[in-house]
């Protein structure tokens, strides 16, 4: 039951909700997006994970708001669904797409030798993918992103020494200077 | 190899952003409306047990009612309209597992004595009357002859007031506060966090129920009363923004905080200050967690039982028992179970039916008394308030509504989330 004011202009419970939701989407939608294509290297696929990351938080957002933890828990869903999505091949065939603007694709990177470095980062498994993003994309500390995947510091850097010894093992010379890491 | 951004690292974040760059135009990179985000979260919920999972982190919310406590009567109050009239006592039917029916076709019991909130109806249901609250309250709880409440609604900096009202619920008091409110088990003492000033002095409230002097420490605007770990101490968690961390503390008569032996747990979901024990989520393993009790005794903390077979929330008012729920959920607990706070074991556990036509999630549970479990109950887009005890007997002691991803009852501690 929703009490008007005689203006009419006070808002729902839910709306109101819905608002606060819909600003929380807007600002972030834009970091979550390009995150979502690093840990998937297809734009619509990305899509699709935001999606379901910000409907799954949708879905949570009373609680997760009271908790002051939006960033970590929306970040942790993505990482958490784009798992679930390797490990359940079918959900991939779910097209989301058709409610999504079309849009050109630019999934093929012409960056030169750094273009080899992406290529390598998408053959990396997939936990070990989300630490290089969150490391080295958006740049959060160990104890960010072992919050942000649910596992522990160590595990962290043991995850992303392996990944940076594959991609020293698998890189070119050019982008190899192994005397610079040590 | 060290830490910083040299070498390969170095190499990687820039072509990790030189790809991004590639990809998005400026300002691009929004393509997702509103309408789309909910459309997919009701399909979520529609392949929710299929999923063979369930549910949700719900905000919770609290009529805090220490069981026993006389309700006064407030002049707004009428009989209550929402309390179904008793139905005759059925004998319950496990399953063959030995879980009993989750399910809201049950027969219909009385008003539980903690009481509980009518979200979008604004009322306090009890089971003399139901009275009519102002404002949109989460918990609330006897204060000083009235009543001290949560209230959201969007007020600056964190979306809610604390609100001291008069025993006729008129409002009293209104200062900046969070959604938490604990209240001590023999119900003598309530805490709640509160912001003085324009949103700068931020401080743990530790009040006695009579309206004594309350004990005051200073915190910050992240931090939330967790419950009390002693008659006179309340446990505070502090999350912080920048790393993602969150510490406990432990605020007591000295007016200081203190440390406390909370060290590895991602979330708390239960502290009795009767035994001294604390309960919580410690590891998450993507579709799975783990979960430790301890005690608090920070000269020889102590654990005293782990588990990975369930989510632990509050204790029961005596220290017996754990709300124990799913290992692991997105939407609401497919499973709810009374566990042994010593042991872990099951006393009893509640199962929802596998059967999408039929699965019923858990959104939220909280203590009558010692031996049973009042939680609010989602099956088939209906939502309503079920009395579960200890011997596999259900009872439906609300009303039932209609929920739309929503949360339309309140009790009187909460559901955690993930």
């Amino acid at each position: 039951m929703h009490a008007l004011a005689p203006t009419g202009v006070t808002m729902s419970r839910s709306e109101a909700r819905d608002e606060d939701f819909a600003s929380y989407m807007h600002a972030r939608q834009p970091s979550l997006l390009r995150t979502a294509y690093l840990l998937t290297g297809d734009r619509h696929t990305a899509e699709d994970l935001v999606q379901t990351a910000f409907a799954k938080l949708y879905l949570s957002w009373d609680k997760v708001k009271d908790q002051g933890s939006i960033d970590g828990y929306v970040r942790r869903i993505l990482v958490n669904e784009n798992n679930s999505l390797w490990r359940r091949a079918w959900k991939r065939r779910e097209s989301s797409t058709a409610e999504l603007p079309d849009r050109p694709h630019h999934d093929e990177y012409d960056g030169g030798t750094g273009a080899e470095l992406w290529d390598l980062v998408q053959t990396l498994p997939k936990k070990a993918r989300a630490v290089v993003v969150l490391r080295y994309y958006e740049e959060l500390s160990e104890a960010e992103t072992a919050e942000a995947l649910g596992i522990s510091v160590g595990t962290v850097k043991s995850q992303a020494s392996r990944a940076l010894a594959t991609l020293r093992d698998r890189a070119p010379q050019t982008l190899n200077p192994r005397e610079e890491d040590r | 190899m060290n830490d910083t951004p040299q070498g390969l690292p170095r190499e990687l974040s820039r072509q990790l952003h030189a790809q991004v760059d590639a990809t998005f135009d400026h300002g691009d990179g929004a393509p997702l409306t509103l309408d789309d985000v909910k459309g997919k979260a009701r399909s979520i919920r529609r392949r929710r047990t299929a999923l063979a999972a369930g549910v949700g982190a719900a905000a919770m919310l609290a009529v805090i009612l220490p069981a026993g406590l006389a309700l006064d009567d407030p002049g707004n109050n009428r009989p209550s309209p929402a309390a179904p009239s008793p139905s005759e006592a059925v004998e319950p039917t496990p399953n063959p597992d030995g879980t009993f029916p989750l399910t809201l076709d049950v027969p219909e019991g009385e008003v539980p004595r903690t009481g509980y909130i009518a979200g979008d109806a604004r009322q306090l249901v009890t089971p003399d009357a139901t009275f009519d609250l102002p404002g949109d309250f989460l918990q609330i709880a006897p204060y000083d002859d009235g009543w001290v409440g949560i209230r959201g609604g969007g007020y600056r900096p964190l979306g809610y007031q604390v609100v001291v009202l008069d025993s006729d619920l008129q409002e009293l008091s209104a200062v900046s506060s969070n959604a938490s409110l604990a209240i001590s088990a023999d119900g003598s003492r309530v805490a709640w966090v509160e912001a003085r000033g324009n949103g700068g002095d931020w401080t743990v409230v530790n009040a006695p129920v009579d309206g004594g002097e309350p004990m005051r420490t200073p915190t910050s605007a992240n931090a939330q009363v967790e419950g009390f770990i002693a008659p006179d101490t309340v446990a505070v968690s502090h999350f912080d923004e920048a790393t993602g961390d969150t510490s406990y503390g432990q605020a007591g008569p000295d007016g200081e905080f203190d440390a406390i032996p909370f060290e590895g747990f991602q979330r708390v979901g239960g502290v009795t200050e009767v035994t001294g024990l604390v309960a919580g989520q410690t590891e998450f393993r993507g579709d799975s967690t783990c979960s430790e009790v301890r005690n608090t005794d920070t000269a020889q903390p102590r654990l005293v039982l782990e588990t990975c077979d369930h989510q632990l929330g509050a204790f029961s008012p005596d220290g017996r028992w754990l709300i124990g729920y799913a290992t692991y959920f997105d939407l609401g607990s497919p499973t709810v179970a009374i566990l042994d706070a010593a042991t872990g074991d099951p006393v009893v556990e509640y199962a929802s039916s596998r059967k999408p036509a039929e699965s019923a999630v858990v959104m939220a549970a909280a203590w009558e008394d010692d031996d049973t479990v009042v939680a609010v109950v989602e099956q088939g887009g209906e939502q309503a308030v079920l009395r579960l005890e200890a011997d596999g007997t259900a009872t439906r002691v609300s009303d039932v509504r209609d929920a739309e991803m929503s949360i339309e009852f309140f009790l009187p501690q909460h559901l955690f989330a993930q």
